[in-house]
């Protein structure tokens, strides 16, 4: 804690005096700090940790000169928050990183985040709410010879937890508009790329065979037209013997196809298929859960914003799931009969995802699979419709509708079965003036599985510009019959965010951009502080 | 180990005062531009966020993503007006979404099914977002005309576009 106030008091103090003496450049950054005060709670048997208090917080800097940028980001996490992975804890500089960058190339040295492709292969980001930082520390280089060429190459240890783990990362991507390129008149934009990804982490085991290096590639193709637009990207990975698949041989691939179709008449629409076998991929080959992952598979479905629908969140299957979503969209035009004086906006979606058809092997290899077949267990489906209508400046509603089947023994463990649910969703909104609006939320969710019945509401009233506060309920009425309720209020004010809630949190999978994790129940109280600048 | 604490309040408390003198230098002088950071067009094509302009008049950026809700309502009430906007004040806005890999195939479709108007750009793996030290959508950044940030604003209250508006027009000498 010392360490931290001395390092942030430095920092904040050389960013005052060179702003003061007008030292050229710029400085931008911000600071977040998440706070929480646990209490004990009978009723969901939450139990508050030994230290009540609990505090992640981030603070970012950044300094950019002409071409040349640096920053650093300090984390502490003191003590870390509930169903934060158990190895966040302490105060550290985690971040730092400099670089130079102009039109054609941009070397980054140190800390940095970078993305191949569609992230299949690689991807290192930050997703604070779930804990998720895995980083590279190294050097990146994007190059960039012509506005059609694009080079990326990176080469560095990952982030864990704390740490920088053991296994190094070495990659490079390729990004062409061969039509571009070739100086070929055209109304389409076609675009292929590729990228190897090897990582090697020391083996000190007794097998013999056993590869302490995994190499990837990947190959992709992507078409754009005004009102079509098709992105595929297949990758496959060596064998990859980890902790989690119990150390079986099996080379890893996924196939990922997605289309985007529009028209000027109101529809649109956007549909994927992806296919995934055997593709967790990691640094560190003795860790779990989103720890030393090296690319990004999300679960591809609907994100669901209200309460209800995410009490059954998909996860992606890494080890093997095929499937694929569908959305569509459609704008029934002001002053039309279904239109009304303002617009009617409909969607449509629906996902499906199910194992892959397989055959245990005796051999190291494990199993094998059908490419192109849909295996006999139902991991997850959902339909969802939901209308967005202006009635008057005053009133604008979205209704929805939505059915789930969602394979709960296998997403989140043994002990569960399938549940099938129904929900319907009213969500009100009602500006009384330009200042004064109250939502309103009610939903209701049918199942005669696992908790049965849930009815949840939610009122919240907004005072512009700035304020506003909440309270909200939900209970599984046929069940346990606890309330899971909150209640709460935030400030704004420019740049700066101030957010207060006391309440109980019911223990499941959180998920993040279709990144989940688990968090425990815990009741109490919540402020955070987000600013910057 | 009695006077540590207070050592460190005090230190707090310098803290506190350090960055919120900071805060006031860097309002007062209001002269920060969008860093050289690169984002994607809905075609894909790279593009240069200091590269932004509109002729001297002043420029919206706003936050979003396709999965945040009361960014869409805050886009949806400003599409109602917008014609309005762009005439009385000649601004432009700029829709940055930082949908990642997931759900950013979305944006394209739900754009176009609202008929926005706005000019829309994927930051695929938050450069942009991080560079400027955001921690949540949406978050709405304005521009005067020669790029410098003016105003900032963290999240939305329906009737927030009131004040976006306001604002615009203070910018504009309107």
């Amino acid at each position: 804690m010392k360490k931290m106030i001395f390092i942030v008091i430095t920092i904040t103090g050389i960013s005052h005096i060179s702003l003061a003496q007008e030292i050229p450049g710029k400085l931008s950054g911000g600071l977040e700090s998440n706070n929480q005060y646990y209490v004990d709670d009978k009723a969901t048997q939450a139990k508050a940790p030994r230290d009540k208090i609990a505090t992640n917080s981030y603070f970012t800097l950044n300094y950019t000169l002409k071409n040349f940028y640096a920053g650093i980001q300090l984390e502490s996490y003191l003590s870390a928050l509930m169903g934060y992975p158990e190895g966040l804890k302490g105060t550290k500089l985690t971040h730092r990183f400099a670089g130079y960058r102009t039109d054609k190339i941009d070397i980054t040295a140190g800390n940095f985040y970078e993305q191949y492709g569609n992230g299949l292969i690689f991807r290192s980001y930050e997703e604070r709410q779930l804990g998720i930082d895995n980083m590279m520390d190294g050097v990146n280089v994007r190059f960039t010879p012509l506005k059609s060429i694009r080079f990326k190459a990176s080469y560095g240890l990952q982030r864990v937890l704390m740490d920088n783990g053991e296994g190094i990362v070495r990659g490079a991507d390729l990004e062409l508009d061969p039509l571009d390129l070739l100086k070929i008149k055209h109304n389409w934009g076609l675009t292929i790329g590729g990228s190897v990804v090897n990582r090697y982490q020391k083996y000190t085991g007794p097998d013999d065979v056993f590869p302490p290096e995994v190499n990837a590639y990947s190959a992709r193709f992507g078409l754009t037209h005004a009102h079509y637009d098709l992105n595929m990207e297949y990758v496959s990975k060596s064998a990859d013997p980890t902790d989690l698949n119990k150390n079986i041989f099996k080379k890893g691939s996924v196939l990922y196809i997605n289309q985007t179709i529009t028209t000027n008449k109101g529809l649109s629409m956007d549909i994927a298929f992806r296919r995934m076998e055997s593709m967790d991929f990691r640094t560190d080959r003795t860790q779990k859960d989103n720890i030393a992952v090296v690319n990004y598979l999300p679960a591809l479905t609907k994100l669901y914003t209200y309460s209800l629908p995410n009490l059954y969140p998909y996860a992606a299957q890494s080890m093997g799931e095929i499937g694929g979503k569908a959305d569509i969209y459609y704008h029934f035009k002001r002053g039309s009969t279904l239109g009304g004086r303002y617009g009617t906006k409909l969607s449509l979606t629906a996902s499906l995802y199910r194992n892959l058809d397989t055959v245990r092997l005796k051999s190291k290899e494990g199993f094998r699979s059908a490419f192109w077949r849909f295996g006999p267990t139902a991991l997850y489906n959902d339909v969802n419709i939901s209308m967005e209508r202006r009635w008057s400046p005053q009133i604008k509603t979205i209704f929805s509708y939505m059915n789930l089947n969602y394979n709960q023994g296998y997403i989140q463990g043994p002990g569960y079965g399938m549940v099938n649910a129904n929900m319907a969703i009213a969500d009100v909104l009602l500006n009384f003036d330009r200042k004064n609006a109250l939502r309103v939320e009610l939903q209701h969710l049918w199942t005669v599985d696992d908790e049965k019945n849930w009815a949840a509401a939610l009122l919240e009233y907004s005072y512009a510009p700035g304020w506003s506060c909440f309270a909200g309920d939900m209970l599984n009425y046929q069940s346990k019959k606890i309330h899971y309720f909150s209640v709460g209020g935030a400030y704004n004010y420019k740049a700066a965010r101030v957010s207060l809630s006391y309440g109980r949190q019911r223990a499941g999978l959180l998920c993040v951009g279709g990144i989940c994790r688990m968090v425990p129940a815990y009741s109490g109280a919540s402020l955070s502080f987000t600013y910057n600048f | 180990m009695k006077k540590k604490p207070a050592l460190i309040y005090r230190m707090a408390a310098a803290l506190i005062c350090f960055s919120l003198s900071t805060a006031v230098a860097q309002e007062n002088k209001s002269q920060q531009k969008l860093p050289n950071v690169q984002v994607k067009d809905l075609e894909g094509k790279l593009v240069n966020v200091s590269t932004f302009s509109n002729n001297g008049k002043p420029v919206i950026i706003s936050f979003w993503a396709t999965w945040c809700k009361p960014c869409i309502s805050e886009l949806e009430s400003i599409a109602d007006d917008y014609d309005n906007w762009k005439k009385t004040t000649g601004v432009k806005l700029i829709a940055i979404s930082i949908d990642d890999a997931r759900t950013s195939a979305g944006i394209k479709s739900l754009v176009s099914s609202r008929g926005w108007q706005y000019e829309v750009y994927n930051d695929y793996n938050k450069e942009l977002y991080r560079a400027l030290g955001i921690a949540n959508v949406p978050y709405t950044v304005i521009l005067n005309g020669d790029g410098a940030v003016v105003e900032r604003h963290a999240g939305y209250n329906p009737g927030d576009e009131y004040h976006l508006l306001e604002a615009v027009k203070k910018i504009s000498g309107l």
